[in-house]
């Protein structure tokens, strides 16, 4: 999904603008001739003016690129579909891995990631895949490297 | 002295030696796998280094840079696909030699001129890095700036198509930064009150998204590559590597030099150094005409020019603290993840692990060669590997990952957003190299920013007082200034041209 350098030229102002806002903020000394804001604000000022840069440039092409350009990947809904699916996935384990435990969490995202992208029919191979993957990967970092991975509901059975 | 034999020793023990076994064997791997770079592969082993010792992880890394190069070369040459943005130079010209039955035989080369690159790369960083932290030493606030503003001006303006989108890229580094205490007068900025966020963005969660989760995004939505090697009948990987090679000695001489010139270079990585090598063999050959059609020789001097840049990438962030690229960026924030500063003092309180990592580069560079051919002969099960699987346990290596830094699921939330962030800005040409290098440049480049103009009382003058800082400045004003100044050259060649009587 491709925006018109000018949509994107903006957002990268809007954004800019809101940080020289907060550096605005920060206190200043009255001794000092160089506060917290100096470094933040120089950066923010040229990102401002790359983002007006390419407002002008976006708009001097917008005959030849449009607002929006959908890639082929962008008009397939399921190619959406799967995005969301991605991205909502993660969020779900951020959400609920700390009561359900990786070994849990961690096995469910990932098979039923693979189930939406082979197909219900290949079931089994995407159990499998899941099972081997989250039980390696524990392995590695709980055991092997002592990282604390949450365990949630399987707290009771490990200990 | 002294030195050498106690960095051979600790190399040379068997949990150092494991270390860069199993690196080995994760750099071929990782590398042989089509959409699996350099920089994703050392951002995928970052979760593991970090609870490994100095030595161990820096020889990690050290060992994949060297191994993954080379492994990106087997999808180039049986499926034309890049395994790594290093062998993208001369992937054509490999496919065409594969085509005509000599795949194994092209493979067999490169990988002995990948090799030998990479040892000319090593003693080069070897020889040169401390006769540069020697002079190094004698470096200023004033020096440290133009260097940083240096390496990340050339990472915005040279290695990117489109320098405005670089320069935001660049920008959006150095704010993501930014976020938490500041190093002069510690007070916290853009915290909104988050206490995860007074420590800083952790560096190894941005890193895992913006290279891992953003690939895993685009391989899902659009798909893999699909594998199909070359199924047609081939030679043996070595036989008539030798004769070949030394019918290109010349090229196999220079490739190396490049390299490693300009590895050293900021700014400029093993991709880079790829495309030139290729472009000065063609120019220096005496059959450019057969370039294209599946011809070896430009492909042998970018095959080492690209190991050898490797290493030559290790000398400026040794010896200043500047990467050279992505990967070295990476390296240097794990300097700092252990507690050292990489720059000339290195040199002298870290001398056992500055040596260290340059006896891993050699051994790993020879320790290339068997592996290397087991890969080359296992070829066909690696390129083969499914990628929606792959990814998937990609995915879960980054939420596990991006979680071990601090134990928080917050590292996780880092991770997805950044990842996303930068899946939208690739689609939209916007490079996310310069993010990282951005992250990791800010604290040396705010630092001594803020010092030089205390120092100098507020002069933006003091900043060119010095006769290598006013180089370095006009070196990086150069680069900015050069696509207007082209521009205007353009337009005035332009108007020069309508103007003349026909």
């Amino acid at each position: 999904m491709r925006f018109n350098d000018a949509i994107s030229g903006l957002a990268i102002i809007l954004i800019a603008a809101f940080g020289l806002f907060l550096v605005a903020q920060f206190p200043s000394y009255p001794n000092d001739r160089f506060g917290p804001g100096l470094f933040p604000g120089l950066t923010l000022t040229i990102m401002l003016s790359c983002g007006a840069l390419l407002v002008l440039r976006g708009i001097r092409r917008r005959h030849v690129q449009g607002a929006v350009v959908l890639d082929a990947w962008a008009r397939d809904p399921r190619s959406i579909a799967t995005l969301a699916i991605l991205v909502g996935g993660v969020a779900l384990y951020i959400m609920f891995s700390h009561s359900l435990g990786f070994p849990i969490a961690g096995f469910l995202l990932t098979f039923l990631l693979l189930l939406w992208m082979r197909g219900p029919r290949h079931w089994l191979r995407s159990a499998v895949t899941a099972g081997i993957a989250t039980l390696g990967i524990f392995f590695v970092f709980a055991w092997i490297l002592r990282v604390p991975l949450p365990l949630g509901i399987l707290t009771n059975l490990v200990y | 002295m002294d030195v050498l034999s106690a960095a051979f020793a600790q190399v040379f023990s068997l949990e150092i030696l494991t270390v860069i076994f199993v690196s080995a064997v994760f750099g071929i791997f990782a590398g042989a796998l089509p959409g699996i770079s350099v920089t994703l592969a050392v951002a995928l082993m970052l979760p593991i280094t970090f609870f490994m010792s100095p030595v161990a992880a820096l020889s990690a890394i050290a060992t994949v840079c060297a191994v993954a190069i080379f492994a990106g070369d087997i999808p180039s040459v049986l499926l034309r696909i890049p395994g790594t943005p290093a062998s993208a130079a001369y992937t054509d010209e490999a496919y065409e030699i594969t085509r005509k039955g000599k795949g194994q035989q092209l493979l067999g080369a490169i990988l002995l001129c990948s090799s030998f690159g990479g040892l000319v790369g090593a003693l080069a960083l070897a020889v040169m890095a401390p006769i540069l932290a020697d002079f190094a030493l004698s470096f200023t606030y004033y020096e440290y700036f133009w260097l940083a503003a240096l390496g990340l001006t050339s990472a915005a303006f040279i290695c990117t198509n489109d320098p405005v989108k670089g320069v935001v890229s660049l920008c959006i580094g150095l704010m993501l930064a930014m976020v938490g205490f500041d190093p002069i007068f510690s007070l916290p900025r853009f915290t909104f009150g988050v206490v995860e966020l007074f420590g800083g963005l952790n560096f190894i969660a941005a890193l895992i998204g913006i290279f891992a989760f953003a690939e895993i995004c685009r391989v899902y939505v659009k798909g893999g590559v699909s594998a199909h090697v070359n199924a047609r009948a081939d030679t043996g990987v070595f036989t008539g590597v030798p004769a070949m090679l030394w019918r290109y000695k010349g090229h196999l001489a220079r490739g190396p030099a490049i390299g490693t010139t300009i590895g050293a270079l900021p700014g400029a990585g093993s991709d880079v150094a790829a495309w030139i090598a290729y472009a000065l063999s063609r120019k220096a050959s005496r059959t450019p005409e057969r370039y294209g059609t599946g011809h070896p020789e430009g492909v042998i001097a970018a095959a080492s020019a690209n190991n050898a840049a490797a290493c030559g990438t290790w000398i400026p962030s040794l010896v200043f603290g500047i990467p050279g690229d992505s990967v070295t960026a990476i390296v240097i924030g794990v300097f700092y993840l252990k507690g050292l500063q990489p720059g000339p003092m290195v040199f002298l309180n870290e001398s056992v692990l500055i040596y260290s990592i340059f006896i891993a580069f050699f051994v790993a560079n020879i320790l290339m060669i068997p592996a290397g051919f087991v890969a080359i002969k296992a070829a066909r099960q690696i390129t083969r590997v499914p990628q929606i699987e792959l990814m998937s346990v990609v995915l879960l290596f980054c939420i596990v990952g991006s979680f071990a830094i601090n134990n928080t699921a917050f590292g996780v939330l880092l991770m997805l957003t950044l990842g996303l962030l930068a899946f939208i800005m690739q689609e939209n040409d916007f490079p996310v190299a310069p993010i990282i290098l951005g992250m990791i440049m800010a604290p040396l480049l705010e630092e001594s920013f803020m010092q030089g103009m205390i120092l100098g009382n507020g002069s933006m003058l003091a900043f060119v007082s010095r006769p290598i800082a006013a180089l370095l400045a006009l070196v990086t004003i150069l680069i900015v200034a050069w696509p207007v100044l082209r521009l205007l050259y353009h337009r005035l060649g332009a108007r020069g041209g309508a103007g003349r009587p026909a």
